[in-house]
C-alpha cells in the first residue's frame, strides 16, 4: 500500500458540489468536511440525495460544479485508500460465489493479475470475515445467505480492502438487530483503529447514540458537523418535516421560480 | 464416422461457448448473444456480395463488424430513450439487422450466383460445409479467450458480480468491458458454420446453466460449462448421423440433410432441462424433510 | 378478382397491423421479447404436426402450432420462477429448444411433407398468396388474407369489450383485479391472439422478422404519443405505412417483400427515434443544451445566495474565485453570469458577485422547491 501525500488532509472534503441526473438538479451547491478519525452519517429522508452524495464521490457520477478531496486528492489518485460497500439490494445473490470468495475479492486491489492468490490475501480474507463473524460459514454459497449475513459480507470484502475511508450506502436496510449491532460495533472498532467511516443511513436514533457527526441532506446541505451540534430539532425539522418552509415557500414568486 | 474437422470443430465451438456464456450469464445478459448473432448477419451478407469469398475468414470480418454495429446501436438506443424499455431495444436490435440482412440476400444472390447455399448453411449451421480453416478460426478466438479470460480472471469476476464496486478499485481496468464484448462478437461469428445465426446464441445460455445449478463457485462452474460444451459439441457430429439413419430408416429417404445447430443446442437444453430438474427435485426433498424435522421438532 | 401485386399489399397490411395490434400491446407490458419466443416455439408444434398429419397443407397445423408456442409460454413462466425471476434466462433456455425440435423434426420428414427450412426463418410474402381458398371450386383470394382478416376481427372485438378497463388490466392487473374485473382471464386471452397472429405471420414474415413488425410500430408509437387511444392509433399508421412502403419499395429493387417491409417498419421507427418532437434524439439533444445552459445559471445563483446567507461571500463569492470555487471552466462560468446579469438575478459590486433581491428569492425557492419532493 502506497504511503498517502497528504497525511494531514481531511478525509473528505466537497465543496459546491452541484449534481444533475437527466434534467434535475439531485444536489444543490454542498459543501461537507469529514474529519479523519470519526463515524459520520449522512442522513435525510427518501429521496434526498444521500445515494448520490455518496456516487459523486466514489466517481460514479460527474458532478457539474464543485470538488470533491478524499485525503487531500481526487479520487482517482486515492481509490487505493478508499472502500465502498454498495447497497445490498443491487446485487444480484444467485452469482456462484462462497463467502470467502467474496471475502477474497478486496484482496484483487493488492496484486498484479499475473500473480496468483497467495497466503497472505487469504489470511486477510479470513480474518475479515472473522472479524464480521461469518467465519463458520466462509465455504457457504452467497445465494444462501440471510440479509444482515449478506450486508457482513460486503463489510468483509470492505474489510479485505484494507482502506482509510470505509463509504458505506445503506448498510442497515434490511438487516436483522443481531446483524445491525454486529456491524455497528465493526465499525466504531474501525474509528477507533484511526479510520474514517462514512455510512449513509435514515434511522436517526443511532445516529445521535453511535455516531461522532451527522451530514444532514435534504438536496442541499442542511447542516453537518459533530452530531451534538448539527442534530437540533430545528435542523432535523428542515431536513425531514417537508411541511416547515412551506409557507416560506408560497411567498417566493412562483412565476420567476418557473421561467428565470 | 463424421469428419475429424467437424468434429474438433464442434468441441471446439462448445468449449468457446461455456466460457463465454458463463460471463454473459453472470452479467445477466442471457439475450445478448442472441441479438449479436442476428446483428453479424447482414455483415455475413454483404461481405459475400462484395467479395464473392466463400472462405469464412474474410466473409467473418464483416460479421464482427455487423455485430460491432449492433452493439453500438443497442448502446445508443439506451441512452437516447429512457421510455425504450430494454427488451424493445433487444428485440428492435435483432430483427432490424435480420432484416437488413434479408433485404441483400436478393440482390447479393442474384450478383453472386450460386451463393445461397452457402447463406443458408449460416442459417443452422452445416457440417457438411465446416472444413479446417473453419476450425481454425475457432480454435484462434478460442485461444484469445482463453488468455484474455485467464489474465484478467479476478478483474472479471468482480466485473461478474458486482460492476459498480469494480469501478471503484484500483485494480480495474477500463478495457475490460469493451473487450469482454468484442470477444463475444468474435466468439459468436466464429460459431456460425456450426450452430447458425438462429441458434449459436441458445449455446451461450444451456452450457452455463447446466453447470451453475451442478456447481456453487465460478471458476469450477465455467470449468464445467467448457467441459460440457466440448463433450457435447464433440458428440453433435455423432447424434446428427445417428438421427438421419434413424430418419432413413423409418421411410427410406437417403437425401435427408439435419442441419447440427439445433442437435447441438437440443442436447444442451437437455442437460440443462435435467440439471434443473434435479435441483427441483432435492429441493422439493429438502423441503419435505425440513417439514419433517420441524413437526418432529 | 385482384391481381397478385395487390394481393401481396393487401395481405402485407393486414398481417402488418394485427402484428402492431398485438405487438404493441405486449410492448405495454414489457413483453417484446415474448414475440420473439412464440415465433421461434411454435416451430416445434409445426414439426410435431408434420409428423403426425403427414402433410405440410393440413388446417390442424395451425393448432398445433398454437398450442406448442402457448405451452412454451408457461414453460418460460415456471422456469423463471424456479430461477429466481430470470425471464431472459429462461426465455434463453426454452424458445432456442423448441425451435430445434421443429428444426430436426422438419428436416427429417419425409419429402413429401417438406418446406424449405429458410422460408421457416426468413418468411415470403410474395408467395403466400399462391395459397387460395377454394370453396366449390370457386377462387376466393388468398386463404391467409382471409385467416389474418378474422384475426384483425377478433382484435377488434376484443378492443371494443375490454376498451374501458384497458389501462387498469395493461398498467396495472392487481389493481384491476381488486376493481373486481378479471384481468387474467383478459391476459390469457389476448395472449391466446397474440399467439394466433404470429402463427398466421409465420408463413409471411417467418420467425425472426416478424418481430419487428411486432415491436416497430408499438415503440414508435411509444415516442409519438402520450395516451393509449393515440398509441394505438399511432400504432396501426406505423403498421400500414410499414406495409406500403414495404410493398413500393420492391417494386423499385428486386429484394423480398418480407425484409422490405420489416425494413420499413424499423425505417419508421428509426426516424421517429431521431426526429419525435419530444422524445426524439435531436429534440433531447437540443433541449439538455438550453437545459445546461439554465442550470449554469441557476447553480451560481444557489451559490451566492447559500454563501450570502452563510456569510462567507467575501471568500466564496469574489469574481476571481468562483471558477476556483465551482470548478468550472472559464466560458461556461461566464457566460452564465451574463445571463444572470441579463435576467437582473445578480450584479457584480466591486470584486464580489452579489444577488439582487429577485436573485435570492429565486436562489431560495429553487433550493426549497426541490427538498423533498423528489426521488433518489
Amino acid at each position: 500500500m502506497l504511503p498517502e501525500r497528504y497525511p494531514a488532509a481531511p478525509a473528505l472534503d466537497v465543496e459546491d458540489v452541484t449534481v444533475v441526473l437527466g434534467d434535475r438538479t439531485v444536489l444543490w451547491d454542498i459543501d461537507a468536511v469529514v474529519p479523519r478519525r470519526t463515524l459520520c452519517a449522512v442522513v435525510g429522508p427518501n429521496g434526498a440525495g444521500k445515494t448520490t452524495f455518496i456516487r459523486a464521490v466514489i466517481g460514479l457520477l460527474q458532478p457539474i460544479s464543485g470538488r470533491i478531496r478524499i485525503m487531500g486528492e481526487s479520487f482517482a489518485q486515492a481509490c487505493r485508500h478508499v472502500a465502498y460497500v454498495p447497497q445490498r439490494s443491487g446485487l444480484d445473490w444467485d452469482f456462484p460465489a462462497t463467502v470467502l470468495d467474496v471475502a477474497t475479492m478486496g484482496t484483487y486491489t493488492s496484486l498484479p493479475w499475473w500473480r496468483p492468490m497467495g497466503s497472505e490475501q487469504r489470511r486477510r480474507a479470513k480474518a475479515a470475515l472473522e472479524t464480521v463473524g461469518l467465519s463458520d460459514l466462509a465455504s457457504r454459497s452467497i445465494g444462501e445467505l440471510s440479509g444482515g449475513q449478506q450486508q457482513r459480507v460486503l463489510l468483509a470484502r470492505a474489510l479485505a480492502q484494507e482502506p482509510e475511508l470505509f463509504l458505506l450506502d445503506e448498510p442497515f436496510q434490511g438487516v436483522d438487530a443481531a446483524s445491525e449491532a454486529s456491524i455497528l460495533a465493526t465499525l466504531t472498532s474501525l474509528r477507533d483503529s484511526g479510520r474514517t467511516v462514512i455510512v449513509v443511513h435514515h434511522d436517526l436514533h443511532t445516529v445521535a447514540e453511535r455516531f461522532d457527526r451527522a451530514i444532514l441532506l435534504n438536496v442541499r446541505k442542511i447542516a453537518d458537523g459533530p452530531v451534538s451540534e448539527c442534530m437540533t430539532e430545528s435542523n432535523l425539522r428542515r431536513t425531514f418535516g417537508a411541511r416547515v418552509g412551506f409557507d416560506e415557500r408560497n411567498t417566493a414568486p412562483r412565476s420567476m421560480a418557473t421561467d428565470a | 464416422m463424421p469428419d475429424f474437422a467437424v468434429i474438433a470443430g464442434c468441441a471446439l465451438a462448445g468449449i468457446l461457448y461455456g466460457l463465454l456464456g458463463s460471463f454473459s450469464l453472470a452479467r445477466n445478459q442471457a439475450l445478448l448473444g442472441d441479438v449479436l448473432s442476428h446483428a453479424a448477419w447482414p455483415g455475413l451478407v454483404l461481405m459475400l456480395g462484395l467479395t464473392g469469398s466463400r472462405n469464412f475468414a474474410i466473409l467473418g470480418i464483416g460479421a464482427c463488424l455487423a455485430g460491432m454495429a449492433g452493439m453500438a446501436i443497442l448502446d445508443l438506443l439506451g441512452r437516447g430513450s429512457n421510455r425504450l424499455k430494454p427488451d424493445a431495444r433487444l428485440a428492435l436490435v435483432l430483427s432490424g439487422f435480420f432484416a437488413v440482412g434479408m433485404l441483400l440476400a436478393r440482390p447479393v444472390q442474384s450478383i453472386r450466383p450460386g451463393s445461397q447455399g452457402h447463406l443458408q448453411a449460416f442459417l443452422f449451421g452445416q457440417t457438411a460445409a465446416l472444413v479446417w480453416s473453419d476450425v481454425m478460426v475457432i480454435a484462434l478466438v478460442l485461444a484469445l479467450s482463453l488468455v484474455f479470460a485467464a489474465s484478467r480472471w479476478r478483474d472479471l469476476t468482480a466485473l461478474c458480480f458486482d460492476p459498480v464496486w469494480r469501478q471503484t478499485t484500483p485494480a480495474s481496468n477500463m478495457a475490460t468491458s469493451p473487450l469482454l464484448d468484442t470477444i463475444l462478437v468474435l466468439g459468436i461469428v466464429a460459431g456460425l458454420p456450426v450452430a447458425g445465426v438462429a441458434l449459436v446464441s441458445a449455446l451461450l445460455v444451456c452450457l452455463p446453466v447446466t453447470a451453475r445449478v451442478l456447481t456453487k463457485r465460478f471458476l469450477p462452474g465455467t470449468g464445467l460449462a467448457m467441459l460440457l460444451g466440448g463433450l457435447l459439441g464433440a458428440s453433435a457430429p455423432w447424434m446428427v448421423m445417428g438421427l438421419e439413419s434413424l430418419a432413413q430408416h423409418f421411410h427410406g429417404d437417403s437425401t435427408l440433410r439435419l442441419p447440427t445447430g439445433p442437435v447441438f443446442v437440443l442436447a444442451g437444453s437437455i442437460c440443462a432441462a435435467g440439471a434443473l430438474a434435479f435441483r427441483y427435485l432435492a429441493r422439493s426433498r429438502a423441503k419435505a424433510t425440513g417439514a419433517i424435522n420441524h413437526a418432529a421438532n | 378478382m385482384l391481381p397478385i401485386e395487390w394481393e401481396v399489399l393487401l395481405l402485407g397490411c393486414l398481417t402488418a397491423t394485427a402484428c402492431g395490434i398485438v405487438g404493441g400491446l405486449a410492448l405495454l407490458r414489457k413483453q417484446a421479447l415474448m414475440g420473439d419466443a412464440l415465433g421461434h416455439s411454435l416451430l416445434a408444434g409445426i414439426g410435431a404436426g408434420f409428423w403426425l398429419l403427414g402433410s405440410s397443407r393440413s388446417p390442424w397445423l395451425f393448432p398445433c402450432a398454437v398450442a406448442s408456442g402457448l405451452f412454451a409460454i408457461m414453460l418460460v413462466e415456471f422456469l423463471a420462477k424456479q430461477l429466481g425471476g430470470n425471464q431472459a434466462t429462461a426465455l434463453g433456455l426454452i424458445f432456442p429448444a423448441f425451435f430445434s425440435i421443429g428444426i430436426i423434426l422438419i428436416s427429417l420428414a419425409p419429402k413429401s411433407a417438406h418446406i424449405d427450412l429458410d422460408r421457416v426463418v426468413t418468411g415470403n410474402l410474395d408467395l403466400a398468396p399462391l395459397d387460395r381458398l377454394m370453396v366449390d371450386g370457386h377462387d376466393y383470394g388468398p386463404r391467409v388474407a382471409w385467416s389474418m382478416a378474422l384475426a384483425l376481427g377478433f382484435i377488434g372485438f376484443y378492443l371494443a369489450a375490454y376498451w374501458r378497463h384497458l389501462h387498469w388490466i395493461l398498467f396495472d392487473p392487481a389493481g384491476a383485479h381488486a376493481m373486481g374485473l378479471k384481468p387474467d382471464r383478459a391476459l390469457s386471452i389476448l395472449l391466446l391472439l397474440t399467439t394466433c397472429v404470429i402463427t398466421l405471420a409465420f408463413e409471411t414474415m417467418g420467425t425472426v422478422m416478424v418481430v419487428s413488425l411486432l415491436v416497430a410500430p408499438g415503440a414508435t408509437a411509444w415516442l409519438l404519443s402520450r395516451n393509449l387511444t393515440n398509441y394505438l392509433l399511432f400504432t396501426v399508421a406505423v403498421s400500414l405505412g410499414a406495409a406500403l412502403t414495404g410493398r413500393f419499395a420492391t417494386l423499385a429493387i428486386d429484394a423480398s417483400t418480407t425484409a422490405a417491409t420489416s425494413c420499413a417498419a424499423l425505417a419508421l421507427f428509426g426516424t421517429a427515434f431521431l426526429l419525435a418532437p419530444q422524445e426524439g434524439l435531436l429534440a433531447r439533444w437540443r433541449a439538455s443544451i438550453k437545459i445546461r445552459e439554465r442550470l449554469d445559471a441557476r447553480l451560481i445563483l444557489v451559490h451566492l445566495w447559500h454563501h450570502e446567507i452563510r456569510g462567507d461571500s467575501e471568500i466564496e463569492c469574489l469574481a476571481s474565485a468562483l471558477t476556483h470555487h465551482l470548478n468550472m471552466p472559464e466560458v461556461r462560468l461566464n457566460k452564465a453570469l451574463n445571463r444572470l446579469v441579463k435576467d437582473q438575478l445578480a450584479e457584480k459590486n466591486g470584486p464580489l458577485w452579489q444577488t439582487t433581491t429577485a436573485g435570492t428569492l429565486l436562489g431560495r425557492s429553487l433550493v426549497e422547491d426541490d427538498t423533498g419532493s423528489r426521488e433518489d
